[in-house]
């Protein structure tokens, strides 16, 4: 075919999407968006057909059948979990303003620039080989269709047709993502030209599919019928003939599926560029439909190429351009080669802009801003630089591309160096979805997992590509690395039936998960590490606009937003950003009385920043009426409740000590996460008993607050009762803490050897007073002494501290005798306290030690303590191999016994709760 | 429109399909024969395929297209 | 023509602070009260006292909060009480058994003054 004719219709294509994207930007500037459209987004979802599709399935079909079909049974499979993984992905892309999925795993683990740095790098290098793969497809459909030779042969580089078709990629793609700087980084003409051109591959994939099928051959029966006759042909009908082993099906599914989610342009078009979340629903079904449709004509393709050029030694990849030619269809030849070029342009041009947006903000400007050259931008505002900063990272790219294309990848077909590519983007996926659902995941996990895998991907797939390219010696391949044969790419740890991609995609994914969690459950969140996961996991919660979070911001007043701001931002910071918020909109802040939703969003963000998001949410929540405080994680609640304390207790206070407070409220947040791994009905119970106390502060103090001419005495009254409240909160946190401490094995125990009876008589000092004062008699019997004890003091003597405030609370009102002894007992120290209260009842008894389970005081018939008093002490009698029991009958007092063994040998911190320890 | 029990619908349609589509399910159709002059394993695996779709639109398309009609 | 009479309110609930600050409230806003620490406290007040609306705790000692309302329904001539709960147990699960158990608002701690107050004001209207 003429040159010209084929320039003419590729570079004119090329012009008609330019044209599109511009219109349609247009478009959207004027508010009547075409990319805004469910159709249009499914579409754009298909830039995940390539060249690889376009071309190389027909020659993968050709020689292992139905394998072909994985990599798109894959992505269907997934589709339907998109509901949950890629909603919530789009939701906190844009709450966050993500932009890439580097940004998302680096902002996920604390907003790591090394992560970010990384998975940038490791996406660049696992994408290259992948965009060489779409500048081969063009330059080879070119070659076809001009019937001359392939050009690489001449070896001379300007002779190269792929170098030029890279030029005028780079050339377009700069147009196309790096005309203007959008901190979205949404690209509403770039979208509209994917989705154009995800129909024109279509169309022309298609129509030589019915070409094939119905214009060479009588329809799929005679097709079918004519290669059934043909062994080598026929042997391609099932699976097992075409020697295609279960675990390769399997592990390119799984692949597939992981791909769709992190490959960097399927993360753009479908996470980044997506308008509305509501889209998805669509695209759930239209994606898989319109790869069904794709893929129908493959087989019958590469049946009828096998045929008409059987023994002519031709590549399957060519079949589709060949046929037409072959067929004298010239126009439906070049339909096809406009297809290809849809397929391949789409492809580069968004992995590279999505490329180029992780380098430059990933890697290149962190680097810019903390190379030891002070601000090399001469301390300007570095977004100018931007733009050239992504245009020559564009130009690099694609050059990176050409380079591997014309030294290593040109002899591998279209489709191993496409699934290279998944396997390394793959990786990403344990970070990321762990990252989405497990909050434990950590950011030294998803470092350790991530490299890691990313090794073993490496020296498992592109190292042997560049081994076979003759840059290393062949030998390798069958001895092993170095010759130690275990380090074999190819049968790792002598591992062998596996093909090579089920084989690295199983090791590397393996691992990677592996250290990931194993690494996560070692290591411990910092502080924004931890902000960070409870955000992302808990991203509904903390959104509006979505059906799950907050569902409406209540009602605020200026007045308590302004205050608030004021206190954690400073005064001039604060109303500086009040007047930004209002820049441009119809109504000014000084004409409301009522802060409107956006502004309360606004504020928590603001406040986020300053204080860690789930503070920020529930300072919000304190001034926001009509919004009952969030249940949830006891960990909030706690860390709320400081809050909500220190915020209430210093209304008349200097922004100074709000400043402590709010570093204090940092280190609050960081020891309340070590309870990260409690049971929910633990929580449950937690957050119930908090409640109360929070309850009667919040209310007596905003009686305070609305009758500033309250008499003294009640005054009085209510802050007497609201301290008492407020001590209880830091009493229970204190205890839950300490409690969990033990419970998850992270207490230190100090074990020395002890004098018990100092012991005691030390924990009893303090109580002599109360109880005079209580005219409770107190009668301690101990011996002159006892043999040393070896156990951890303190803990010791908080047991007896618990033992006797239980003993005073319940002791007789006007008769009150406490008994307190000590004695040796065999090979056991015995120590009683016993009161003569009200005892407890028989039923009781068993669950005395529980968590939560309170005396109740039958006077009044209300429960005094926090419940966890007794929790503690039993579990510290039980890490001293102790025992500790009650006795008692109704009106008779009780008695507690403590028994600790002599012979305590070495302390065993118990990790498991004792939720059920009564029935067992 | 989001509801928890659509996505575990949805979920539960991934995992079926999945199942079906691999080992060792698929080899019941990996056999050969044909149907309507297409090889038995390729129309099986288009026929689930195009299930699946079915099956998606009629979870996510009919309720909600009523509600969304203004 | 409305009562002229002060409306009653019997407030039960086991945290004495809470107690006392939804007493203040009440009487702030011209209603009598009476106050219960407990399920049987409350039942043994509710007759002499004869409220018109009780504000009332679920997660109390012996006796819960549940219990108490459907005590209170089962008598012929505490029928139109009206029954406000106000705790700590905010699921589902529960606001269904409150409603089950007779009640007529379901209110969840902590709450707002100006709501609680708002609600009875409404609640006592209407009665």
């Amino acid at each position: 075919m003429n040159i010209w004719i084929i320039l003419v219709a590729g570079l004119g294509y090329l012009g008609l999407l330019f044209g599109i994207a511009y219109w349609s930007e247009r478009r959207g500037q004027m508010g009547k968006s075409v990319v805004n459209n469910p159709y249009v987004y499914a579409l754009s979802l298909a830039v995940y057909c390539t060249a690889w599709t376009f071309y190389g399935s027909v020659g993968r079909a050709c020689t292992a059948g139905v394998s072909f079909l994985a990599i798109y049974l894959g992505p269907t499979l997934m589709a339907p979990l998109w509901y949950i993984i890629l909603r919530k992905l789009i939701v906190i892309a844009r709450s966050q303003h993500i932009s890439s999925i580097a940004d998302f795993i680096s902002s996920r683990y604390g907003k790591s620039t090394f992560l970010g740095g990384l998975v940038s790098l490791i996406a660049i290098v696992a994408i290259i080989p992948y965009i060489s793969l779409q500048l081969k497809a063009i330059s080879f459909s070119l070659d076809i269709l001009r019937a001359g030779p392939v050009l690489l042969a001449s070896g001379a580089p300007w002779t190269d047709t792929a170098l030029y078709v890279t030029i005028i990629l780079a050339i377009f793609t700069i147009l196309f993502g790096t005309r203007h700087l959008n901190p979205a980084e949404r690209h509403e003409g770039l979208v509209a030209a994917v989705a154009f051109e995800s129909i024109v591959k279509l169309i022309a994939f298609l129509s030589v599919g019915i070409f094939v099928t119905w214009g060479i051959y009588q329809g799929p029966g005679d097709l079918f019928g004519q290669a059934a006759a043909i062994p080598e042909l026929a042997k391609l009908f099932t699976m097992e003939e075409a020697a295609l082993s279960p675990w390769s099906w399997c592990w390119l599914i799984l692949v597939s599926m992981l791909a769709i989610l992190t490959l960097p342009r399927q993360f753009h078009v479908a996470v980044i560029e997506n308008t509305d979340v509501r889209h998805l629903t669509k695209a759930i079904w239209l994606f898989p439909l319109y790869m069904l449709l794709i893929n129908l004509f493959v087989l019958p393709i590469a049946i009828g190429g096998d045929m008409v050029f059987s023994g002519q030694g031709f590549d399957g990849d060519t079949f589709v351009l060949k046929l037409p030619l072959a067929y004298g269809r010239e126009w439906l030849a070049l339909l096809v080669f406009i297809g290809g070029l849809s397929a391949s342009t789409s492809m580069v041009i968004v992995s590279t802009i999505a490329l180029s947006i992780m380098a430059s903000n990933n890697l290149v400007v962190p680097l810019l801003l903390w190379s030891p050259v002070r601000n090399p931008l001469g301390g300007q505002d570095i977004s100018r630089y931007l733009l050239l900063i992504r245009r020559v990272i564009i130009g690099m790219i694609l050059m990176l591309a050409y380079w591997y294309f014309a030294t290593i990848g040109a002899g591998t077909p279209l489709v191993s160096i496409g699934l290279i590519s998944f396997t390394g983007v793959s990786q990403f996926a344990p970070a990321m979805l762990g990252g989405l659902f497990w909050r434990e995941g950590t950011r030294t996990g998803a470092l350790a997992g991530l490299l890691a895998g990313c090794i073993v991907w490496a020296f498992m797939l592109p190292f042997p590509s560049l081994i076979e390219a003759g840059r290393f010696p062949a030998e390798i391949l069958t001895t092993g690395l170095g010759g130690i044969s275990w380090l074999n790419p190819h049968a790792f740890l002598g591992v062998k039936g596996m093909d090579p991609i089920s084989h690295a995609a199983f090791w590397s994914l393996l691992i990677n998960t592996g250290l990931y969690v194993s690494v996560s459950l070692m290591t411990r969140h910092d502080a924004i590490g931890h902000a960070q996961a409870q955000l992302f996991v808990n991203i509904y919660r903390y959104v509006s606009g979505t059906r799950d979070a907050r569902s409406s911001y209540g009602k605020a007043s200026m007045q308590d937003i302004r205050i608030l701001l004021h206190r954690f931002l400073g005064r001039d910071r604060a109303d500086e950003l009040v007047t930004m918020f209002f820049r441009g909109k119809p109504v000014q802040p000084e004409t409301l009385t009522e802060a409107p939703p956006e502004l309360i969003a606004y504020a928590e963000k603001l406040l986020g920043g300053a204080v860690g998001s789930a503070s920020a949410y529930l300072l919000v929540s304190s001034v926001v009426k009509d919004t009952p405080l969030s249940v949830g994680e006891v960990i909030d609640v706690l860390s709320e409740t400081q809050q909500i304390l220190s915020y209430s207790r210093a209304l008349e206070q200097q922004s100074a000590e709000l400043e402590q407070a709010s570093a204090k409220l940092h280190l609050a947040n960081e020891r309340l996460r070590e309870m990260d791994r409690t049971k929910d009905d633990f929580i449950a119970t937690v957050t119930h008993e908090l409640r109360t106390p929070i309850t009667s502060i919040r209310s007596l103090v905003s009686i305070m607050h609305d009758n500033p001419a309250l008499p003294e005495d009640k005054r009085q009254e209510f802050l007497g009762i609201a301290l008492r409240e407020s001590e209880r909160i830091s009493r229970l946190i204190n205890q839950v803490l300490d409690l969990e401490k033990m419970e998850s094995g992270h207490a230190r125990w100090n074990m020395t050897e002890l004098d018990m009876v100092a012991l005691i008589q030390t924990s009893l000092e303090g109580f002599q007073e109360i109880c005079t004062q209580r005219g409770i008699q107190l009668h301690v019997t101990l011996p002159a002494r006892v043999r040393p004890f070896t156990g951890d003091r303190d803990r010791l003597i908080q047991v007896m501290v618990n033992l006797m405030s239980n003993a005073i609370k319940f002791c007789h009102e006007t008769r009150g005798e406490i008994h307190v002894s000590l004695e040796e007992a065999g090979h056991q120290l015995l120590i009683r306290v016993q009161d003569n209260g009200v005892g407890i009842e028989p039923e009781f008894q068993p669950y005395i030690f529980d968590k939560f389970t309170q005396f109740n005081d039958y006077r009044t018939g209300r429960a005094t303590g926090s419940g966890l008093g007794l929790s503690i002490t039993w579990r510290i009698v039980r890490v001293h191999k102790g025992d500790i029991r009650v006795s008692s009958e109704p009106g008779q007092g009780a008695v507690f016994e403590v028994r600790l063994p002599l012979s305590a040998g070495a302390v065993q911190p118990m990790a498991t709760p004792s939720y059920n320890r009564v029935k067992t | 429109m989001w509801n928890h029990l659509k996505g575990k619908k949805l979920a539960g349609i991934s995992v079926l399909f999945a199942i079906l589509l691999n080992y060792p399910i698929i080899s019941i159709f990996s056999q050969s024969g044909y149907i309507w002059g297409v090889p038995r394993l390729y129309a099986s695996i288009f026929m689930m395929w195009l299930l699946m779709i079915i099956l998606l639109i009629l979870l996510l398309e009919t309720r909600d297209t009523s509600r969304r009609s203004s | 023509m409305p009562d002229t009479s002060p409306s009653r309110v019997l407030i039960v609930d086991d945290e004495p602070g809470i107690v006392t600050a939804i007493e203040f409230l009440m009487q702030q806003h011209g209603f009598v009260t009476e106050t219960a620490y407990h399920g049987a406290d409350a039942l043994t007040k509710i007759g002499p006292f004869d409220p018109q609306l009780v504000i009332l705790d679920v997660s109390m000692p012996r006796m819960d909060g549940f219990e108490v309302a459907l005590e209170i329904r089962k008598q012929p001539h505490f029928q139109d009480i009206s029954i406000v709960f106000l705790t700590a147990r905010g699921t589902e699960s529960d606001k269904l058994k409150g409603y089950g158990s007779g009640a007529d608002r379901y209110m969840t701690k902590p709450f707002d003054n100006h709501e609680l107050v708002r609600i009875v004001q409404d609640m006592l209207e209407r009665w």
